[in-house]
């Protein structure tokens, strides 16, 4: 259908006019009228035209009315392929619809016209009006203002078009069915598996999972329960064995051999161990004995060359001694003479004394004084040497062991010397030396490190080794002969109350001391008082007396005193120097003295050395043959102790290693030992392992553990069996929406077969798809991203709205009932480069599509074309 | 003569967990049951002796239950001697268990735990017990022993030959042992008692396996049975007899298919009557091909004969669904998008370049399609 004019009488700002456009020609017409024109006013007329009926009356309709009231009337010129036809309808006045062929013929009235109408413009009365014409302001395929019902006619209007280009949707998607299908599939997907294909909380499929989960879990802990067990058990077989193993008969037996066996072996090797040990200890016996026989020997020949050397020394003391006898004797007659001398001089000097006396009498009395004072101090001195020798004698007298005491002593110690030197030499002596913690004891008594005499038979212990037993002979002496010499030597010291010879020796050692300081002390005091300690009293006593006389007498003198000095000085001098002369003298002879005292001392102790060694070194006369014999016993133990080493040496040749028989029977024994703490422990250890495998047995672990087993598998198995579904439903789902899809592709390819080319005049590479269910564009995809359609701008909406009506209007133009595409100031968002676009896509569908375009904006839409029809307005009347 | 009821395998104790908790309860019972079945056998053969070769328990360490109330029924069976082996289950290794028996075994109960030969009337046993779950050698070398002149010589076993695969296809499927399958001829036995094998197989005239006498599996064609055996002299041939102790059924029912069988009539004609199948078990294996509606009706008829039996497990996965035209009209007969899906997932499960586990997801598909199709309203 073409639309070649447009009359209107009395239609809204027309009231009373007649309005009208004419020359509507192929292709785009414009009509482009300012504001207030009336241009939506053509559009409503024409719409009301072909779409409401003549003698509707609803706001629609009334709306057309002018303000003066009256008839509506709009006519309108239409091509078809039958020729042109003028459509006529009045409104609310004189309501008629008529329909008049191009002769004026009239074709159809009123209902006949509106079906002939219906006809024309498609199924139902909306027919496919809201898919091309765009109503100012109202671009949108599906306006938000619509009603219900206008969505559902639009919808329709939709679905009649696709249809019958592309047939029944829902035959070709599968419609509701499709629908249902996919509902239900996914409805049980769901219960199964989440989006993610994994499967679903608390639903079968989780379940069963996590049952399976739990059962091996379960089955774990039980199979470790199990391994435990089978080990214990295996342990304790293995156990058993080894016990039966060792607890066998021959086993015991085997190890009893063994032991005594080692044991015989160690036995004889420790026997022949013992008789080299008592070998080798007689060895060291005769060597004991060839040793003491050599000290015999050796102290026979020491004695007498002590002795000797006592002679000598005795002799060299004496010498000595009768030395000092002559120096002291020479030193007396000195003094004697010094003293003589001093004398005179002691007379020269008292003359020249008494001759100054007389007249230095206070001299003298001060030297008498001093003379007094020094007899006084000569006679504390003498006194106290005197104390002294007193205390020394006194003490002397403590000493109770004299010289001959000493000798008698040590004569008694030189017998028992003897005595056990005989006894010794007919015994042994054994020299001890340990180095190691082992002791040699004898009657329970462990022995020092030292040299011990052995006298008797006796047995010692040898601690870690046995015993030894030393019998030192048939030459064992008599012990009563030591016992009697013992007895008189402590006779001998209780005598002198002295408890050893050591204490007489010191008493002795003591007594000589004294006795040198008393001979020192006296020689002191005869020295200092050769006349006697009486002397000096009495010349001290005279001296005071002498004093006490000059006191009281003055002295006369006719010299001159200086003479008298010189002389008294002279006299002094050689007073002084035969003082000196005495003095030394008397010094020498204290001196001669004090040697003559040590020299006697000397003499005192040569004597007692003397008489020490003649003690040890006996009678001479019988010397001689005593040596001979020492030294035959020394022989006599020479051959002993080698016939005792060669008879050790043979012992050691046939001896059997004690060492190894030792460690075998400690090899013997540890085996044995072993073999019992093996068997306690493999005891305790089945024991335990025991415990283990009943309380496991009790718990039936094994029977438990299959079973968790199978309820795994099971729960496996159910696992699978759902994971098997699911994986069912997500093929199904996926073919479903696959097939769908693909139908609905292929049910808008018609519709985008047409809009691909209006589209990529807009943007290059674009694509639309559509909603199946409305039928709609649904998203844009440009430039590798889709953006919903509701997200674009007002203006790109815009166009794709146009556009998709263009396409539907091409759709219309397929079927063979073209449509014109009317738009009444549309493409207002549309920018300038996108109008000049769309202008071209509506000249594109222009080609065999009539286009006809209602606009306010002349100069915007200057860039159009088309043709521009007539447009009148005529006052009626 | 010597005459005796020759079993094995009991696997008392043996949990099966892959089944419901009713159904093992009823396994189990029927398991301990065999015991007084045995003796009742030996009875109606006129036996007094039953050997047991091995695997009497399931565990080496049973629960304490399961063991006592084991000896019970021998004990209450007081006029039959039994004789118990060690098997590989309950091996010697198993020293709880067999210390257990030992202790509290009725007299009536002999046990078989050395190679030493055992008096047994006018025969002598000879047994060969296990030493451990896997003892890697012919344990039945001992068997050459020598016995009294005139003796019966019965051996008794527990393990695989090594030579299964001359005993027919069954018998293949049984792992190479290691005992000599000529043992009763070098050894000089009259005859020889094996076990370990759960179905009931002649070895040769003097050698069987007696089977299990109470089925545990669906494997075994020839279960729940044990051997009466009379031996009139040294030296004479046995007298083997199977006699039927087994009161759950397992049965295996294999159908091949095809598209033009009725699958329904299929499955009963091969089912076990009626009064057998509450003491059935029954596993159905399904292979060949099927159309899409067959499938469904094959389903359909397995679940319903369900509830007859102890239970019913199914394996169809041998099943490849064919399809054609009719199946599809049924889905969408206006070859929209329905049928073009449906078309597709039967390409799917017939395309041999995919897996087997895809072709089977795919039946899968289709058969869920199926069934979601039949649900909805058309």
């Amino acid at each position: 259908m073409k639309l070649r004019s447009l009359t209107l009488t009395n239609v809204r700002k027309f009231a009373g006019q007649t309005a009208s456009i004419t020359g509507i020609g192929d292709g785009v017409s414009v009509v482009a009228q300012a504001n207030e024109f009336g241009k939506s006013t053509f559009f409503d007329a024409l719409h009301a035209l072909f779409f409401l009926r003549y003698g509707a009356a609803t706001r629609e309709v009334r709306s057309l009315q002018s303000a003066a009231g009256g008839a509506v009337k709009i006519s309108a010129e239409i091509e078809l392929a039958e020729g042109y036809f003028t459509v006529t309808k009045s409104y609310l006045a004189q309501k008629r619809a008529s329909v008049h062929d191009a002769s004026g013929t009239l074709m159809a009235l009123d209902d006949e016209a509106e079906n002939w109408i219906a006809q024309l413009m498609g199924t139902g009365l909306e027919g496919p009006a809201g898919l091309l014409w765009v109503r100012q302001g109202v671009t949108a395929l599906e306006p938000e203002t619509s009603t219900a019902r206008e969505r559902e006619n639009l919808l329709g209007a939709r679905q009649n078009l696709l249809s019958s280009v592309a047939g029944e949707i829902d035959m070709i998607t599968g419609g509701r069915r499709m629908d249902r299908v996919i509902d239900a599939a996914t409805q049980a997907l769901a219960r199964l598996a989440t989006a993610g294909g994994q499967a679903k909380a608390n639903g079968p499929w989780k379940e069963a999972e996590l049952e399976a989960q739990a059962h091996a879990a379960r089955h774990a802990e039980l199979a470790a329960a199990c391994s435990e067990l089978s080990g214990a058990l295996s342990q304790r077989r293995d156990i058993l064995l080894r016990l039966s193993a060792l607890d066998a008969p021959g086993v015991q037996e085997a190890l009893t051999r063994d032991m005594e066996t080692a044991q015989a072996a160690f036995d004889a090797a420790q026997a022949h161990a013992d008789r080299l040990a008592q070998a080798e200890g007689q060895v060291w016996l005769c060597h004991l004995e060839q040793s003491a026989a050599q000290t015999r020997l050796d102290t026979a020949i020491t004695s007498a060359q002590n002795f000797e050397a006592a002679q000598r020394a005795l002799k060299s003391a004496q010498d000595a001694l009768t030395e000092t006898e002559g120096h002291l004797r020479g030193a007396e007659r000195n003094a004697d003479a010094a003293q003589a001398q001093g004398v005179q001089a002691a007379k020269a000097l008292a003359a020249a004394t008494q001759a100054r006396e007389a007249a230095r009498q206070d001299v003298l009395r001060k030297n008498a004084a001093e003379k007094a004072e020094q007899w006084a101090a000569r006679l504390a001195q003498i006194e106290e040497k005197h104390a002294d020798l007193e205390q020394a004698m006194a003490t002397l007298g403590g000493c109770r062991v004299t010289q001959d005491a000493l000798a008698g002593l040590e004569h008694a110690q030189a017998a028992l010397t003897r005595a056990r030197a005989d006894l010794a030499a007919g015994g042994v002596e054994v020299q001890i030396t340990y180095d190691s913690a082992a002791r040699i004891s004898a009657d329970g008594t462990a022995l020092d490190a030292g040299m011990h005499s052995i006298v008797r038979r006796q047995m010692f212990e040898l601690e870690g080794i046995g015993q030894i037993t030393i019998d030192p002979g048939t030459a064992a002496a008599d012990m009563s002969v030591v016992d009697h010499a013992h007895s008189r030597l402590d006779d001998a010291l209780g005598a002198v109350g002295m408890q050893d010879m050591a204490a007489a020796r010191a008493d002795v050692a003591r007594r000589v001391e004294i006795e040198a300081r008393i001979a020192l002390l006296s020689s002191v005091i005869e020295t200092l008082a050769p006349d006697g300690i009486e002397a000096i009293r009495q010349a001290a006593g005279v001296a005071m007396t002498a004093f006490a006389e000059l006191s009281g007498t003055p002295a006369e003198t006719t010299v001159d005193p200086s003479e008298l000095a010189r002389r008294l000085d002279d006299a002094r001098d050689e007073d002084d120097a035969a003082r000196l002369n005495y003095e030394g003298a008397r010094d020498a002879r204290d001196t001669a003295r004090a040697a003559h005292a040590r020299a006697q001392a000397t003499y005192a102790a040569a004597q007692a050395v003397l008489e020490t060694a003649a003690a040890a070194y006996g009678d001479a006369q019988t010397f001689p043959s005593r040596r001979a014999e020492v030294a035959r016993d020394l022989a006599t133990a020479q051959v002993a102790a080698q016939d005792a080493q060669e008879a050790v040496d043979a012992l050691r040749g046939a001896a059997p290693d004690l060492a190894s028989a030792t460690a075998d029977l400690n090899r013997a024994k540890s085996a044995a030992e072993n073999a019992r703490e093996e068997r306690g422990q493999l005891r305790t250890r089945a024991a335990g392992l025991s415990a283990v495998i009943r309380t496991r047995a009790e718990d039936g672990v094994e029977e438990k553990r299959d079973e968790a087993e199978g309820l795994m598998q099971a729960a496996t198995e159910r696992a699978a069996r759902f994971a098997h579904e699911a994986a069912g439903l997500r093929m199904l789902l996926d073919a479903l929406r696959a097939k769908r899809g693909a139908a609905q592709a292929a049910y808008f390819e018609p519709v985008q077969r047409e809009l691909a080319p209006l589209l990529a005049l807009l943007h290059e590479d674009a694509a639309l798809s559509f909603d199946p269910a409305s039928l709609l564009p649904q998203r844009l995809a440009r430039g590798g991203a889709e953006e919903q359609m509701d997200r674009l701008s007002g203006g790109t909406q815009e166009q794709i709205a146009i556009l998709t009506r263009l396409a539907f209007a091409r759709l219309f133009a397929r079927q063979g009932k073209p449509m014109p595409i009317i738009l009444d100031d549309a493409l207002v968002y549309s920018d300038d480069t996108r109008i000049t676009a769309m202008f071209t896509a509506l000249h594109r569908v222009a080609a065999d599509q009539q286009v006809i375009v209602f606009t306010c904006r002349q100069m915007a839409f200057a860039g159009l074309g088309g043709t521009r029809p007539h447009v009148d307005v005529v006052q009626e009347g | 003569m010597f005459c005796f009821i020759h079993s094995s395998d009991l696997h008392l104790g043996k949990p099966f967990g892959r089944h419901g908790e009713d159904v093992r309860g009823r396994l189990r019972q029927a398991r301990h049951g065999a015991l007084a079945r045995l003796a009742q056998a030996a009875r109606d053969a006129g036996a007094q002796t039953v050997l047991l070769a091995g695997d009497t328990f399931d565990q080496e360490t049973p629960a304490p239950a399961i063991t006592r109330q084991a000896l019970n029924a021998m004990a209450q069976a007081g006029d039959i001697t039994w004789v118990l082996m060690p098997g590989n289950h309950d091996s010697l290794a198993a020293s709880e268990l067999w210390q257990t028996i030992t202790r509290d075994k009725p007299d009536n109960v002999i046990l078989a735990l050395t190679p030493e030969p055992l008096v047994l009337g006018q025969a002598r046993l000879l047994p060969a017990p296990c030493t451990t779950r896997n003892p890697g050698r012919d344990l039945t070398v001992d068997m050459g022993q020598a016995t009294p002149e005139g003796a019966i010589r019965v051996g008794l076993g527990h393990g695989g030959i090594y030579d299964f695969a001359n005993l027919g296809s069954v018998a293949a499927e049984g792992p190479s042992g290691t005992i000599a399958p000529d043992r009763a001829r070098l050894a000089g036995l009259d005859y020889l008692g094996l076990g370990d094998w759960h179905g009931q197989i002649r070895v040769n005239a003097n050698t069987w396996y007696s089977g299990t006498p109470e089925p545990d599996s669906f494997k075994h064609a020839h279960s729940g049975t044990a051997l009466r055996v009379q031996i009139a002299a040294a030296g004479a041939a046995p007298e083997v007899t199977s006699v039927r102790t087994g009161e759950i059924n397992w049965h295996r029912l294999t159908l091949d298919l095809t598209p033009q069988d009725d699958c329904a009539l299929l499955i009963r004609e091969d089912l076990p009557p009626l009064d057998a199948r509450r003491d059935t078990l029954l596993h159905v294996i399904a292979q060949g091909r099927l159309g899409v509606q067959q499938m469904q009706d094959l389903s359909l008829a397995l679940d319903r004969t369900a509830p007859d039996f102890l239970t019913l497990t199914k394996d169809l996965y041998g099943i490849r669904l064919s399809h054609d035209a009719t199946d599809l009209d049924a889905i969408d007969p206006s070859g929209g998008a329905l049928r073009q899906a449906a078309q597709a997932l039967a390409h799917t499960a017939q395309d041999n370049d995919l897996s087997a586990a895809d072709r089977r997801v795919a039946s899968t598909a289709l058969s869920q399609l199926f069934s979601f199709v039949a649900e909805i309203e058309p």
